[in-house]
């Protein structure tokens, strides 16, 4: 005889959803205070903030600014919704894979590099720091969606309003970087405690992560998409190099300053 | 921290190899404790098998710029040509420099009034190799991608010189702390070793690994870049040292110069060597020079 769910059974169902919910918010809340982090280290014990629940948040949350971000060529009114599905979908799996990319591509170094520094027996922690504050840049990127958004609505109407997107998510990229690397600091402040030598390390790592991530998102093109160029995964001219890129608008702006 | 504490020996040669890489890089191989001996424990036929792979695994991805070309280009041939002699000589390069700046290494070490016998110099030099490239090919998988994402020559010739000398100073560091080491420990120090760091000794957490369990260590462990403390180098080795250090730079630098291409510029056929003009600093000049316009 099959059992009907009583109505407290439902509610207690609800309830644990509801439990599991507020844990990961817990979780959220911890790595932006850098609790876990420091209880960890504190403590002396393995101070892991887990990678699967790193993992776990940039999958879940990167997703959500990318198709924020994405949805740009729909909310300025250039294209429909349903038009603009294929690059919602393409910049919300390309937000994690910058992540993870970036880090991948700078780990060895890094791993190289604190050995030499004799600073191997902390490797974990300094590891723990690095990938808990990219679930702190995801994090905060995503609490910086509704305002991309907004901005999004609010600049449409204007005629340059393409270049002025990008230029407001490179500013909250930006925003989101400069804040996880505070985050990154704290995580660090005790390993720095124990030992300055992890104040040339948390430096390097944050140059090394910077140069990879600009080229590496330089590469991803287009997070936005053009609404008057076709919807693609990458661009054609995509392999291009994103400071050489600069360098040359710098010198032409100089140039054409002097000419 | 007791050497036998540490598993001497791991399973299979290229393990014990590896194994023996690791020890150079955490330092255990050249902790002041263990070099009273004036040598450097080290196995110096498997580490210079393990730096010849290390140098073929950063000149592929040297190559890798090539091969991204060349796929545009539908020049494959040219390219995997390229990629096999940047693998090839990118282990040259740092054999050739070790061979030239290996004797006068050896006059100055004795000048500075060191007694280390060839082989402990010869050994001190491989294992500072090995922190060059392995440093070096840390840094491989982002040369790989910005050479796969850049079609720019130029950045890539700057990128590489960077590269190189990040590594190159961080193995000279190693060379010249150990170096330092080995001449002190030979000499009986007045200053003895016994002034370095030594915490209140402590076990280990018991949660901790295995292999970490009960081992006595000091609070702070000297990296092997470290400068000892209460050991200061004289002065005249200082000078001594100073002046070397730019021999084997410049050494280094125009090596590579010599034995280039390494990365195979797009708008040149594959050769193996170019004809010998100019030098490298004129060519750096120039490429800085190049990426601007």
């Amino acid at each position: 005889m099959s059992k009907e769910p009583t109505i407290p059974s439902r509610i207690d169902f609800m309830l644990q959803g509801w439990k599991k919910m507020a844990r990961g918010f817990d979780t959220v809340d911890h790595i932006l205070r850098r609790q876990s982090v420091k209880r960890n280290l504190s403590s002396n014990r393995d101070g892991r903030v887990s990678l699967r629940t790193t993992v776990f948040i940039v999958m879940l949350l990167g997703p959500i600014y990318g198709i924020a971000m994405g949805c740009y060529a729909w909310v300025a009114g250039e294209r429909t919704l349903v038009e603009q599905i294929p690059q919602m979908v393409y910049s919300g799996t390309k937000v994690p894979l910058l992540i993870f990319f970036t880090v991948l591509i700078s780990l060895p170094s890094f791993f190289v590099i604190n050995t030499l520094l004799g600073l191997r027996d902390d490797f974990r922690e300094s590891l723990a720091a690095i990938i808990s504050a990219q679930a702190g840049m995801i994090v905060i990127l995503t609490s910086l969606f509704p305002l991309t958004l907004f901005a999004y609505v609010s600049t449409s109407h204007l005629e340059f309003n393409y270049p002025l997107a990008i230029l407001i998510n490179a500013g909250m990229f930006g925003l989101a970087s400069v804040s996880a690397q505070v985050l990154l600091r704290g995580y660090y402040s005790p390993l720095i405690a124990k030992d300055t030598r992890h104040r040339w390390m948390v430096r390097s790592w944050i140059f090394v992560y910077a140069f990879v991530g600009i080229q590496a998102s330089y590469v991803l093109r287009p997070f936005i998409g053009n609404p008057n160029t076709p919807t693609s995964f990458f661009r054609k001219d995509s392999f291009e190099n994103a400071y050489v890129r600069v360098l040359q608008l710098a010198s032409e702006v100089i140039q054409g300053f002097f000419s | 921290m007791s050497e036998s504490a540490k598993p001497q020996v791991r399973s299979g040669t290229i393990g014990n190899w590896l194994y023996q890489l690791d020890r150079i890089l955490r330092g255990e191989a050249t902790r002041p404790t263990d070099i009273q001996q004036a040598d450097i424990k080290i196995p110096v036929l498997g580490i210079t098998l393990v730096v010849v792979v290390l140098a073929v695994i950063y000149g592929f991805c040297m190559g890798v710029f090539g091969i991204a070309t060349g796929i545009e280009s539908a020049q494959l041939q040219k390219a995997l040509l390229q990629t096999f002699a940047s693998m090839s000589k990118v282990p040259l390069l740092f054999f050739l420099t070790l061979i030239v700046t290996f004797p006068s290494l050896y006059v100055f070490n004795a000048l500075v009034g060191s007694q280390l016998k060839i082989l402990p110099v010869l050994k001190l030099l491989i294992a500072s190799l090995a922190v060059n490239l392995s440093v070096l090919a840390s840094m491989g998988p982002i040369l790989a991608f910005f050479s796969l994402s850049t079609p720019n020559y130029s950045f890539i010739v700057l990128l590489n010189v960077v590269v190189f000398t990040a590594a190159g100073t961080l193995g000279l560091t190693f060379l010249i702390q150990t170096l330092n080491r080995l001449t002190v420990s030979q000499h009986g120090p007045s200053a003895p070793v016994a002034a370095i760091p030594v915490g209140p000794v402590e076990p280990n957490d018991a949660e901790s690994e295995g292999s970490r369990l009960a081992v006595i260590k000091p609070a702070v462990e000297p990296g092997p870049l470290d400068r000892l403390q209460g050991i200061a180098m004289g002065s005249h080795v200082k000078k001594v040292f100073g002046c070397w250090i730019v021999v084997f730079g410049l050494v280094g630098a125009q090596m590579g110069w010599v034995l280039r291409p390494f990365i195979g510029s797009p708008n040149l056929p594959f050769q193996w060597f170019r004809p010998r003009s100019s030098n490298f600093f004129e060519a750096v000049g120039n490429t800085i020079y190049n990426l601007f316009s």
